[in-house]
């Protein structure tokens, strides 16, 4: 069951074949796609905002977006990138509004990346698994703080490469922008964590 | 090594470790990297980063995802507007599962909505099509057909209503 | 701290709901919902005349008295999600999230505190009503219909 969640190699039809079902308003089709493509997906979401409720949330209103849009999709690309595009979409919208709404919160309460938070189920807390120790704890917790002061778009171009592997030619088409700014934008957002994460990694 | 030498070679380090350097550029950097010690620490913290990234989210998608479903299911927060008691309801019932309640009624819902499915198929016009029933108390769904409205109809789970219906 | 979590959470999902209403959305179809909420019981003999058509639909679920509480017309688009109070401190909730096969597929909940009465999905033609009653409340029962046209 988990390969066909990893949006792997499909064990059953391809995509496209419930993707035609699904534009012939065939819901159960769509709801396939939705289980196969719910973790890559949600990985993403999860890298952006580093925050597993609203991760949650918006991997959902990713679908309902992919959903509504569907009619549009005309498969030239697979279904996995187009949707990947939308997932990325709409998690720029939300942090670019996050931005804007809370000028006086910092991103990590907009998030809710909540050091008391009791039950948001935060990145920094995924590191904690038992063989992992204090070190790795923190190490979590200054990841999700230091991604937190990337920009959107920064982190986005990060987690597309390090979490989806995409080309930087990939990158630019997913965030309709040049290579060049792909390149500068994974400099500076590397560059930034190195800066801040350096004590981690005192040798 | 030259300091002045780091500063022009590293905005092009992300891009080298990226595998997107090519060319004359990409010999210049790697010639800088064999030599200097500083631009290979910042390779190496670039990678660790990328690692540690990696395996957080790795962790974290290992979580139940059923959440993600389709059609898709409101979160337990209604929307905005919200009045105050709203705000309270939803404040309340976020921390409570519903779920064992759901599941003394799921046999119930299971035969009425398979009572259901053996209908045979409302004509699309002015009709209405159901796709999913979940209920907390005994439920009926009474399809519409040839100018009738669909309904769905609630019976208080605790105790029978105490209005009982008149004949026609 | 650990009182501010549910807001912050709040503010989280309020905006995504937000996001749904006003984010850069692909489909900004628009759609038209008007909720009738009615209160039906077997004290007295009133029939308020606009909801004839509906007592006629009720079947074997026929009530002596029939008074329309209120009538609520959204327009709204696909991927928007409404609440409105219920009498009786119940809450409705409406997502339309999308449209198919010539249909509005719409989500609807009733909730009453911290029981959800209802959770169902369907679809519904242009123009046309569903009913979901029995909820009671006072002397009898509410009756929700639900129209849609797109
Ligand atoms: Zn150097």
């Amino acid at each position: 069951m988990r390969s066909r969640e990893d949006g792997g190699e499909p064990t059953e039809a391809p995509d496209d074949v419930w993707v035609a079902k699904a534009q012939k308003g065939d819901s159960n089709a769509f709801g396939e796609l939705v289980t196969r493509h719910r973790r890559r997906a949600y990985q993403v979401a999860l890298g952006m905002l580093g925050h597993h409720d609203t991760a949650l949330d918006l991997t959902q209103e990713a679908f309902v977006r992919a959903y509504q849009s569907l009619a549009h999709f005309r498969g030239e690309a697979k279904f996995s990138t187009w949707l990947r595009r939308i997932v990325t979409n709409v998690c720029l919208d939300y942090l670019r509004k996050a931005e804007h709404r809370t000028p006086t919160a910092s991103y990590d309460e907009a998030l809710g990346v909540d050091d008391d938070d009791p039950d948001g189920v935060r990145l920094a807390s995924t590191l904690e698994s038992p063989d992992s120790g204090v070190w790795r704890k923190e190490l979590g917790t200054a990841i999700v703080a230091a991604m937190n002061t990337l920009t959107p778009e920064q982190r986005a171009a990060l987690v597309l490469r390090e979490i989806e592997g995409l080309s930087y030619e990939e990158i630019a088409k997913t965030l309709d922008c040049a290579t060049g700014t792909v390149m500068s934008r994974l400099h500076y957002a590397r560059k930034r964590l190195q800066v801040l994460l350096r004590e981690h990694y005192e040798r | 090594m030259n300091p002045r030498a780091c500063e022009t070679i590293e905005p092009a380090l992300s891009a080298l470790a990226d595998r997107e350097l090519f060319g004359a550029e990409r010999e210049t950097v790697v010639g800088h990297v064999a030599v200097c010690e500083t631009c290979r620490r910042t390779l190496e913290d670039y990678r660790l980063v990328g690692a540690a990234l990696r395996e957080g989210i790795q962790i974290g998608s290992e979580r139940d995802l059923s959440a993600i479903t389709w059609p898709p299911r409101l979160a337990h927060a209604p929307s905005p507007p919200l009045t105050r008691w709203q705000r309270l309801i939803y404040d309340v019932t976020r921390w409570v599962d519903p779920w064992p309640v759901l599941a003394g009624a799921a046999a119930l819902i299971a035969l009425v909505v398979g009572v259901w499915l053996v209908q045979p198929a409302p004509s699309p016009v002015n009709m209405v099509e159901i796709e999913r029933v979940d209920a907390e108390g005994p439920v009926m769904v009474i399809p519409g057909s040839g100018g009738k409205m669909t309904i769905i109809w609630l019976f208080d789970a605790d105790d029978q209503p105490d209005v009982t219906p008149t004949p026609i | 701290m650990r009182r501010t979590a549910p807001s912050i959470r709040a503010l989280a999902v309020l905006l995504v709901a937000q996001l749904a209403v006003t984010g850069l959305g692909w489909s900004q179809t628009p759609v038209n919902l008007t909720v009738q909420v009615i209160h039906a019981s077997n004290t007295g003999t009133t029939v308020d005349p606009a909801l004839a058509k509906i007592r006629s639909q009720l079947g074997s679920m026929k009530y002596s008295s029939y008074k329309l509480l209120e009538t609520r017309p959204f327009s709204t688009t696909v991927g928007a999600k409404h609440a409105m109070p219920l009498p009786g401190g119940k809450t409705l909730d409406l997502y339309p999230y999308g449209l198919s096969g010539g249909g509005l597929e719409l989500m609807v909940t009733i909730t009453d505190g911290a029981k959800r009465l209802l959770d169902t999905t369907f679809r519904l033609a242009n123009g046309a009503t569903i009913l979901v009653g029995g909820p009671a409340y006072a002397d009898g029962v509410l009756i929700v219909a639900i129209s849609g046209s797109f």
